[in-house]
């Protein structure tokens, strides 16, 4: 299972929640930042900068969803931390795969 | 991070220019018309208000009904068209009827439903966005229930008039703003450091507030009894002019636009 791919369908899912149209437009001017949304190379670590630039704080909230399909996806629990930025929980879930492996 | 896409900061200037530039002429109109400002003041704000609801409908229409957005536009654009109906209504009143101040009547009803809609939009974007912020929430609501207080203070303390009907619609008015201005600053308190969601939320955020104050001044005006209605018009018609400009911004930046995109390829790779 190629994990890149696997956090882009997050990605994606998270950002439909916004509508199929803003969906469109938010990949393509992500894509203007020099991220790569192809799903094989999909890099979370600059696709979370490129939303925070676009979106402010309020890219948190799409971080978040992402965290939860990506615990769906993987089959692990949720951790409901909000003091901790939801970038570093997906990293910590990557991380935790990584050591399983 | 580097950004190469649409050039959000010549749109943000030439947007606020326009704003500006348009609201200084279709003012103008109002204030310099004399005899016939009842004319004037009526048309600019019902062709602000056209404005507005119109750009809302071609929203609504592209990104049809999916998502956050999708639902919230929609809603927006009921509310705008609710609104649209009270000003024509009131036109109908002044223009056709020739009735002075057409306060309350028929146009309230639809003034008051749009409110719906609008706390829908703003508490369904606040409640995707704004959970981040609740300290902001807070503040927020402290400082809209401050300002009620003291607005519902010095209608009641300078009513002459003993219309009760009258004076609650006056007074419904800015409650009704006030619980619009809480989720909208919330949701800027959320969005502010967003390159594509700064200016919206800024200018939707004051376009509440300025039919806030104008709502305030209305009922003021209203409950004393004092001349010069005119006056809050100037603050209808830019409220109407900030909320077409929000949706000028969400339809350009938030709506796919396929030919908009492969112009900006087709430019890149000339």
């Amino acid at each position: 299972m190629n994990i890149n791919r696997v956090l882009w369908s997050c990605a994606e899912d998270a950002l439909q929640s916004l509508g199929r149209s803003a969906m469109y437009t938010v990949v393509w001017q992500i894509n203007k930042m020099d991220v790569d949304t192809t799903p094989d190379n999909f890099d979370i670590q600059r696709f979370a900068l490129a939303l925070q630039s676009l979106f402010g704080e309020g890219s948190e909230t799409i971080m978040n969803l992402i965290y939860r399909n990506l615990c769906r996806q993987l089959e692990v629990k949720a951790e409901p931390d909000p003091a901790l930025p939801a970038i570093e929980r997906i990293n910590k879930v990557l991380e935790a795969r990584k050591m399983n492996h | 991070m580097r950004y190469s896409g649409f050039n959000t900061a010549s749109v943000q200037r030439n947007l606020v220019i326009s704003l500006i530039v348009s609201a200084a002429i279709s003012n103008s109109l109002i204030i310099f018309s004399g005899e016939d400002r009842v004319v004037f003041s009526n048309w600019t704000i019902n062709a602000a208000a056209a404005i507005a609801l119109g750009i809302s409908l071609l929203i609504t229409w592209r990104q049809k009904l999916g998502g956050l957005y999708g639902k919230t536009y929609a809603a927006f654009t009921i509310g705008l068209a609710l609104w649209f109906v009270a000003e024509m209504l009131w036109t109908y009143y002044e223009l056709g009827q020739g009735i002075e101040e057409p306060f309350p009547s028929l146009a309230d009803a639809f003034w008051l439903a749009g409110y719906g809609p609008f706390a829908y939009h703003l508490f369904m974007t606040f409640r995707f966005f704004g959970k981040v912020s609740k300290k902001h929430l807070f503040i927020a609501s402290l400082g809209a229930a401050i300002f009620l207080a003291q607005l519902t203070g010095i209608i009641l303390s300078t009513a002459e008039s003993t219309d009760t009907m009258a004076l609650a619609i006056s007074i419904a008015y800015p409650v009704l703003d006030a619980v619009l201005i809480v989720p909208a600053i919330a949701v800027l308190a959320s969005l502010w450091r967003g390159r594509l969601t700064f200016t919206p939320w800024v200018l939707l955020s004051s376009a509440i507030l300025i039919t806030a104050v104008a709502d305030s001044g209305f009922a003021y005006y209203t409950a004393a009894g004092l001349d010069g209605m005119w006056v809050w018009d100037l603050f209808y018609n830019t409220s109407y002019m900030m909320a077409a400009a929000t949706l000028f911004w969400h339809n350009r930046f938030f709506v796919f636009d396929e030919k908009r995109v492969k112009k900006v390829w087709q430019q890149e790779n000339r």
